[in-house]
């Protein structure tokens, strides 16, 4: 089986806060003094192939997918030391993954896809850990009309099919899904796996290719749904820790709730 | 005249999901700003109770898709369900409640309409300077907020927990509509093998839980969680999870709360154990009162919490536990 998974850099999303400036004039976010990094939900989507690969190392291939300005090796080669086979990216001016939306990259992802030639089980992560817009799973499978699964925590093959297991609000359903078709994961597939060193040393040897957007045949990406209008940081909400003292615990307790129900809580 | 709104009503045992509601204040207020009219769809199977509470919160219509092979809600049918509902109404935008349902369908829906998408948003307004809606949502870890303009008819956009206060019902008004809309089995693109329910805790979920009590690393270990699930038990809450505890086994990742997990939204949040990361922050920074338990008295989250206790939390976790249950009792 051939697994593609879409990965995405974003400026490192656990970063502090004042790490994200607003540039007005362009209305862009300027990430400040930090690295760019693998999008964690993508890391997730990785997870679940690499499980895949767990279960069939002769029998299973992954082909990791993505698409920016640049796509530094640096950022995506922790994939490939993870254990995935090769890294495919696709770059060029347009493809701005700071300001790129979600259609368009769909659009490129999917022709690339299509290029690969013979995917047969897309997978994407349940957001971008920058954009936090949830989208390019679908905008694939539409671009490509393959069926769409999404929220999967589990992916097992099945002679020529996929089981997989979706999250739902009250537990989770088992689904049976043809060949080829797109599976958005959910963070509850785990985190990705630690590469060792030696791996990440052997990782430098893989097989990575970088294309244009022209030569996958997705040179006119196609209008945003959603057009930015303004940014802005997000009003502080002050907050006064109110200390207290804990070391008679019981008291601390009994002052807590009598706050909390003064606040309104109870 | 601006198309109307249409709000997507999620139900759940007959009831309509709190969190709809909340979508449909939003709804609410878009059609006052925009003057136009709301209307406000359920669908599934068994779906008229639902449809029939739904006319007790002034919406100009209440429409219903009752359909049998909408039993299990299967996304493909539903989006299908959805997509003819639209081609009826017209709505200019159609909002939902950012539920695990709605994760799904507001991508695939505005995939196949074609038209702009905007999830887990906390506001819209109507620009009258363009005629259409503008969105509001956090990006970048919660660390910057972005307005979208969406193309298309009708837009899609989700709405996070608490964006909006969910309006009190008033009296009945009007009847509902139900919908015509043809499905046939083979819309379905892939097969429900088999359901499982998990109800591990018996307590409400995260996601709609207007108490939550967390714990991080600080809390040693599973046996720790035990401690905090008694406690979210005599506050009626739920439990969450920073990452640390989650990749580490101690529990479940559906309890996790921050960016890579549940973004919540609780009237009450207490963190124990939880240093405050970035990560950990961006997912809780909007619940009304947080409490911090934790022996380190520099812990980042004593920066951003309402009330704070320096200490250890298996002394104090029970002792909140123990006062909890008398204000309950």
């Amino acid at each position: 089986m051939h697994i593609v998974v879409c990965m995405k850099q974003v400026p490192d999303p656990e970063s502090p806060p004042e790490s994200f400036a607003i540039d007005q004039e362009t209305l862009r976010v300027e990430p400040r003094g930090i690295p760019p990094v693998m999008s964690l939900f993508d890391e997730n989507a990785l997870e679940a192939a690499l499980k895949m690969k767990d279960a069939d190392k002769d029998g299973t291939r992954i082909t990791v997918l993505s698409a920016g300005k640049r796509v530094p090796d640096a950022v995506m080669l922790k994939s490939l030391a993870a254990g995935a086979d090769a890294l495919a990216k696709i770059e060029g001016p347009d493809l701005d993954h700071m300001a790129l939306n979600a259609r368009g990259t769909a659009h490129v992802l999917a022709r690339a896809i299509e290029k690969i030639g013979d995917a047969d089980l897309i997978l994407a992560g349940r957001q971008a850990a920058d954009s936090n817009a949830g989208q390019v799973g679908a905008e694939i499978a539409a671009a490509l009309d393959f069926p769409l699964i999404t929220m999967a925590r589990k992916i097992t093959p099945d002679s020529g099919s996929i089981l997989v297991e979706r999250v739902l609000a009250d537990g989770y359903e088992v689904v049976k899904a043809p060949l080829p078709c797109v599976v958005v994961v959910s963070n509850e597939v785990g985190e990705l796996r630690y590469p060792a060193m030696k791996e990440r040393r052997e990782a430098k040897k893989k097989p990575v290719s970088s294309t244009g957007p022209g030569d996958v045949g997705a040179e006119r990406i196609p209008e945003a749904g959603a057009g930015l209008k303004g940014l802005e940081y997000p009003a502080a909400r002050e907050r006064r820790c109110e200390m207290i003292p804990g070391d008679d615990p019981a008291r601390a307790a009994k002052t807590l709730m009598k706050k909390l129900k003064e606040s309104g809580l109870f | 005249m601006v198309s109307p709104i249409l709000v997507l009503a999620e139900s759940s045992g007959g009831k309509v999901l709190a969190l709809s509601l909340e979508a449909l204040a939003m709804g609410r207020k878009a059609a006052r700003e925009s003057g136009t009219s709301l209307a406000v769809l359920v669908c599934g199977k068994g779906v008229l109770t639902a449809a029939n509470e739904l006319l007790c919160y002034g919406a100009d219509k209440v429409l219903a898709v009752d359909n049998d092979l909408l039993a299990d809600l299967h996304p493909d049918l539903l989006c299908a369900a959805v997509s003819q509902a639209c081609d009826i109404i017209k709505p200019g935008a159609l909002f939902m409640a950012e539920t695990l349902a709605a994760l799904d369908l507001a991508p695939r829906l505005a995939a196949r309409l074609k038209t702009g998408c905007a999830s887990d948003c906390v506001d819209v307004s109507f620009s009258r300077d363009t005629g259409g809606f503008i969105f509001t949502k956090p990006v970048y870890s919660g660390n910057v907020m972005a307005q979208f303009a969406l193309a298309g008819e009708p837009v899609v956009a989700t709405f996070r927990a608490r964006a909006a206060e969910a309006p009190e019902p008033g009296a009945m008004s009007g009847r509902v509509e139900n919908l015509d809309v043809s499905l046939v089995p083979s819309l379905a693109r892939y097969e429900v093998v088999e359901k499982v329910s998990i109800d591990a805790t018996g307590g409400p979920r995260l996601e709609s839980a207007d108490k939550i009590v967390s714990g991080g690393r600080g809390m040693g270990g599973p046996e720790g969680f035990a401690v905090l699930a008694e406690l979210a038990k005599a506050l009626g809450g739920a439990v969450g999870a920073s990452r640390p505890p989650c990749d580490l086994g101690w529990i479940s990742p559906v309890h996790q709360v921050g960016i890579t997990g549940a973004i919540v939204a609780p009237s009450l949040y207490i963190a124990t154990g939880i240093s405050g990361s970035t990560q950990h922050v961006a997912g809780m920074a909007g619940a009304r009162v947080i409490v911090a338990i934790n022996n380190n008295q520099d812990a980042n989250i004593f920066k951003i919490a309402d009330f704070g206790i320096v200490g250890d939390w298996e002394k104090i976790v029970p002792a909140l536990t123990r006062a909890a249950a008398e204000i309950a009792g």
